[in-house]
């Protein structure tokens, strides 16, 4: 019988084991103590018990944060749902053309966060930016619209560069997603004289729905979380009008040093979001099983 | 008849929907590709912003001249480079053995990993900048790197444990019965047979820790040790004409990422798909 430690079994999986352990349980827990505690980049640890969580639950600016969150995540969804079916279903209609449309319109997708969002941040300029430019010559002449600096429109302009990033996505499953919808059904369901707004109804939306909603659930937490964007194009301003949990938190912790305060913002969410954390990685490992895990 | 015409309606909206698409795919591209090639007086200009009557590589010799712009690569290439090849290494063996001998512990272990996937970066920020300083690994590429694997070695086992899943265990147990250790089974008989999965989850990693913003921009301190992505963003705060620096920056700074692409853009479509549907 040889040593439980040599088994192939376990000698394969103990280094990935140790890692994990190392760069993210041991930070975790570590993140969690950290919450507790009135922790800066310059001094040591205090314990001071759940003073960051009460102190964050009473500031207004905590709520607008957690506001904006929602409002970024759940724009970005919905555009990305309502273009990337637009897109998606167009694609499958052109079927012998996805080869070539398909790489160029996944391309927001693949190009670094970063890049784009420099971009974006360049076509929103409101007096040399292109965006202004194509609202001009479309006959709003002298619309210079302030897409970053004007409070009212700062979050509407940040959504609209995140779906924009995220609608390939969408498009590209959906249109994958359709191929595998099996013909006959539409062609049963023309027969007995259902329309164009039924067939999608009943018959693609029911297809979709359990890939729609990993994949929904997915971006939505992904953009919930998202970072660089943000920080880019207004590093969560004008006054405040488009902080989001990452910036708030990275911002506390790391441009006003109080990592107790910083870590707490996002833990405190986190129990919140729970719910679709566990719906996505249950789904993941279901199917991880299904194929004989 | 009726039917015919709406069938023509039909495709001429995909047509015009996809076509919009792709432009609105490619301008803000192509935009940044002409900014970095367009002379200031042009720019400042701007009645012809989509056009560039003289173009220059001016602002591509002031990148590569007065901004640490080859050494930012040159970081985020070492930085990827080396948190790819563990996170493939370590995940490949750990995708293997949870694939072949699927103990509970095993599957908890997946479970757990893939769960601390879904929280957000900004809660192992503060720890890892704690736990680099107590290395003294702080501001330097090695700890970033370590710190990457927080995320690309998860994302590796996952990814590679869907491949390893469609490869019949009778393979390796037909190696194991001509003689081969586990290790030799995997090493001469299994992976070569998954050699475009590992070429996928590789390309993934690299992007994922090409791209990666947030610890880079809290990790490092040194401006000579800044990575890629907030070398870029750094150059937004400075000089207010930067804009042809920049997009100078962004169009090389997309190149690596644009070849990987091109090379696996099937892989990467069928691994969306195969990856929703399992899901």
């Amino acid at each position: 019988m040889k040593a439980w430690a040599l088994r192939p079994g376990v000698l394969f999986v103990l280094p990935a084991v140790l890692v994990v352990i190392f760069v993210i349980g041991y930070p975790f827990l570590y993140a969690v103590w950290t919450s507790f505690t009135d922790k800066t980049v310059a001094s040591r640890a205090n314990f001071v018990g759940i003073e960051n969580y009460r102190l964050w639950i009473q500031r207004s600016d905590f709520w607008k944060t957690f506001f904006n969150t929602l409002v970024f995540a759940s724009g970005t969804l919905g555009l990305s749902i309502i273009f990337g079916f637009l897109v998606g279903l167009s694609l499958f209609r052109l079927k012998r053309w996805s080869d070539v449309f398909g790489p160029l319109i996944l391309l927001p997708w693949i190009i670094p966060t970063v890049i784009s969002t420099l971009v974006w941040w360049w076509m929103f300029n409101p007096y040399l930016g292109i965006l202004n430019y194509f609202l001009g010559k479309a006959g709003f002449a002298g619309a210079q619209f302030d897409w970053l600096g004007n409070p009212r429109l700062a979050m509407w302009s940040v959504i609209m560069v995140s779906a924009w990033r995220n609608i390939p996505y969408f498009s590209l499953i959906i249109f994958a997603g359709r191929k595998e919808v099996p013909e006959e059904l539409y062609e049963a369901a023309k027969l007995d004289g259902a329309d164009l707004l039924s067939q999608f109804l009943f018959i693609t939306i029911p297809f979709l729905r359990r890939v729609l909603a990993l994949v929904s659930t997915l971006t939505f937490i992904q953009t919930a979380y998202d970072f660089a964007l943000v920080y880019i194009l207004t590093r969560g301003g004008p006054a405040g009008a488009t902080e989001v949990l990452s910036t708030k938190s990275f911002t506390v912790a790391f441009e006003a040093g109080k990592m107790g305060q910083g870590v707490t913002v996002p833990l405190l969410v986190l129990p919140l979001f729970l719910p679709l954390l566990l719906f996505v990685s249950s789904r993941i490992v279901q199917g991880l099983l299904r194929e004989g895990l | 008849m009726r039917k015919r015409l709406l069938d023509y309606l039909l495709d001429f909206g995909g047509i015009l929907v996809v076509l919009a698409a792709v432009a609105a795919s490619i301008i803000p591209l192509y935009w940044m590709t002409v900014t970095s090639i367009k002379p200031d007086r042009e720019l400042l200009i701007g009645t012809a912003p989509l056009w560039v009557f003289h173009p220059t590589v001016k602002h591509y010799q002031y990148l590569l001249r007065f901004t640490p712009f080859g050494r930012w690569f040159a970081n985020s290439v070492f930085v990827a480079s080396i948190t790819t090849a563990v996170a493939l290494f370590l995940g490949a063996l750990a995708a293997y053995a949870i694939s072949r001998i699927p103990s509970r512990f095993n599957i908890r272990m997946t479970q757990l990993t893939l769960l601390s996937y879904l929280i957000p970066r900004a809660v192992f920020v503060v720890p890892l900048y704690n736990l680099l300083s107590s290395l003294r690994l702080l501001d330097t590429l090695w700890g970033l790197a370590l710190a990457y694997l927080s995320f690309t070695l998860p994302f590796s086992i996952w990814l590679l444990l869907g491949f390893f899943q469609n490869i019949p265990r009778e393979i390796d147990e037909a190696a194991l019965i001509d003689g081969c250790s586990r290790w030799g089974a995997l090493l001469r008989v299994i992976l070569p047979l998954l050699a475009s999965g590992m070429i996928a989850t590789c390309v993934y990693c690299f992007s994922m820790s090409w791209n990666e913003f947030m610890y880079p921009l809290a990790l490092v301190q040194t401006q000579a040790r800044n990575t890629i992505t907030v070398g870029i963003a750094s150059m937004k705060q400075g000089d207010i004409l930067a804009w042809g620096p920049i997009m100078a920056a962004g169009t090389l700074g997309s190149i690596p990422v644009l070849v990987f692409y091109a090379f696996i853009y099937k892989k990467i479509v069928g691994g969306l798909v195969a990856g929703s549907i399992k899901g």
